[in-house]
């Protein structure tokens, strides 16, 4: 799989001659925005030792005037405690996610949904490769995938987990892998 | 059915004209033949106006509401250094005459997903926001109009604006001392605002660097500057695969000067600002003049937007 183009900002999914799926998040170097007013960090975990790395390091450079930490295990969450600040915060705030895919593209969402532009949101790379994957015959989403092809928690056909990642489900798109012939089960492949 | 030609003019015929200020007139346009088609917040027309060499074709904001399609309203400000185009809607148009309009487009519509609109009008530049009004009204959307003017030349709509928008509306007179702050514009905004700009290019320069200090990110800003295109001296054009050599004239853009030598560009707000018409230069040094293309695309002088740009050097070469 080639290379994709250094991009900031985790919506803008630029791609140039590449054959690379261009709707696939792509996770760019999360640079520090020294414009914004205010800081916000998300981040998966129960404490501060979710703080790793880059993470740490990018928190650690900001003054505790302008810094928010928001720790929280799932998405929702996470929601409940950013609806207060989210209700007076600067228009001049930049955020950073850390987690799994799910817990960074839920809260993508949420973000934009109050406001929040493409340009104030950055992403660490995803902490894990599972995938939530959204059946496209019985429309329910399958959490915590972590093979192709994998079934569905509700219809339980066999799926093609794709690279087609849909923002507004959070969900990777999956496809009946052997609609013609039932018994043609491929072998799994662990996902990347 | 409005009469539309091979190029999608529509046919109307101007109903009304009104002097609002000693500057600005206001121009009714209906069509005769049906109704004219809705359209949104923000849209403007190209009025193709005959000139006395070539036609004159200018872009000028709808102010009208947008689902009134009984008649389009525009209003336009008779510039000093006009190439024709306004002194032609001020001085030689009358009423009963007919004009030849394209339909309706839109390159500066509102971002219905904002928390609050802040608008803000220098001029003339209160045109498309007087479609927006109407609008963000009947969408009970959270706004408010900055209007800044000079008292005695500019401020067309302030008292209907000031009597219909109450507190929500701002005005600066600069013939009565007034003056915007515009840093003022951004201090305790929160998440969901968006500032739309729509004036003089001193106006809107001076409104993006405040918000670059306040840390306002660039995709909350949104401006629409329509630079009609102005006169420069004059230079040729070797467009290299029509095999022709293009004179281009001190009043002519180049665009309207390649129309005029049968060569096709796509185009649609012949103002600088929508990027249909992007051209690639392969020799020659541009004079840039539009709002589109980005700084660095400037410096590489690879490309032109021929609406409204000219050439700094004697000949510019274009592979079209």
């Amino acid at each position: 799989m080639q290379e994709m183009t250094h991009i900031n900002s985790i919506e803008s999914g630029q791609v140039t001659e590449s054959p690379y799926i261009v709707s696939r998040p792509f996770y760019s170097e999360v640079e520090f925005n020294a414009s914004a007013q205010t800081q916000i960090f998300i981040c998966q975990g129960r404490d501060a030792n979710a703080l790793k790395g880059d993470v740490q390091g990018l928190y650690d450079s900001c003054s505790t005037a302008e810094r928010h930490l928001i720790l929280a295990m799932t998405s929702t969450q996470a929601q409940e405690q950013l609806a207060p600040l989210l209700d007076d915060v600067s228009l001049s705030s930049a955020v950073y996610l850390a987690g799994d895919e799910t817990f960074i593209w839920s809260l993508n969402k949420y973000l934009r949904e109050s406001g929040m532009l493409a340009e104030q949101i950055q992403a660490f790379k995803s902490s894990s490769n599972a995938r939530q994957v959204f059946c496209c015959h019985c429309h329910s989403i399958t959490p915590d995938v972590h093979t192709n092809p994998a079934k569905c928690g509700h219809c339980e056909r066999l799926l093609t987990v794709t690279d087609h990642f849909s923002k507004r489900n959070v969900a990777f798109f999956g496809y009946q892998v052997n609609a013609e012939d039932p018994n043609d089960i491929p072998q799994a492949q662990e996902l990347s | 059915m409005t009469s539309q030609n091979a190029e999608h003019q529509t046919l109307v015929r101007v109903s009304q004209i009104k002097m609002l200020t000693p500057t600005i007139k206001e121009f009714t346009l209906v069509s005769d033949e049906s109704g004219l088609s809705a359209f949104s917040p923000g849209a403007h027309v190209v009025v193709h106006m005959p000139g006395a060499t070539r036609t004159i074709k200018n872009a000028y904001s709808l102010l009208s509401d947008p689902q009134d399609t009984s008649a389009y309203k525009i209003a336009v400000r008779l510039q000093d250094d006009s190439r024709g185009g306004s002194k032609f809607m001020h001085e030689s148009l009358n009423e009963g005459d007919t004009l030849a309009i394209s339909p309706p487009a839109n390159l500066f519509a509102p971002y219905w997903l904002a928390k609050r609109h802040v608008l803000i009008a220098g001029g003339v530049g209160i045109t498309p926001f007087m479609s927006y009004l109407p609008e963000l009204e009947r969408r009970g959307a959270n706004f408010e109009l900055h209007y800044c003017f000079r008292g005695s030349l500019t401020g067309a709509y302030k008292a209907r604006l000031k009597a219909e928008l109450d507190s929500s509306y701002f005005e600066y007179d600069s013939d009565a001392g007034g003056s915007l702050d515009v840093s003022s514009l951004f201090s305790g905004r929160t998440l969901g605002t968006h500032f739309y700009i729509c004036g003089p290019a001193s106006l809107i320069t001076a409104v993006q660097a405040a918000a670059k200090e306040h840390g306002v990110p660039d995709k909350a800003i949104h401006f629409e500057e329509f630079a009609a295109p102005e006169p420069g001296a004059p230079f040729e054009v070797e467009a290299q695969k029509s095999g022709k050599l293009v004179q281009v004239g001190a009043e002519q853009s180049l665009l309207e000067a390649l129309e005029a030598a049968n060569i096709e560009v796509p185009n649609l707000c012949r103002g600088g600002v929508c990027g249909q018409c992007v051209c690639e230069v392969s020799a020659g040094e541009p004079d840039h003049r539009d709002n589109f293309l980005s700084t660095a695309e400037k410096q590489s002088a690879k490309t032109i937007m021929p609406c409204v740009s000219r050439a700094k050097s004697a000949r510019l070469v274009m592979p079209i």
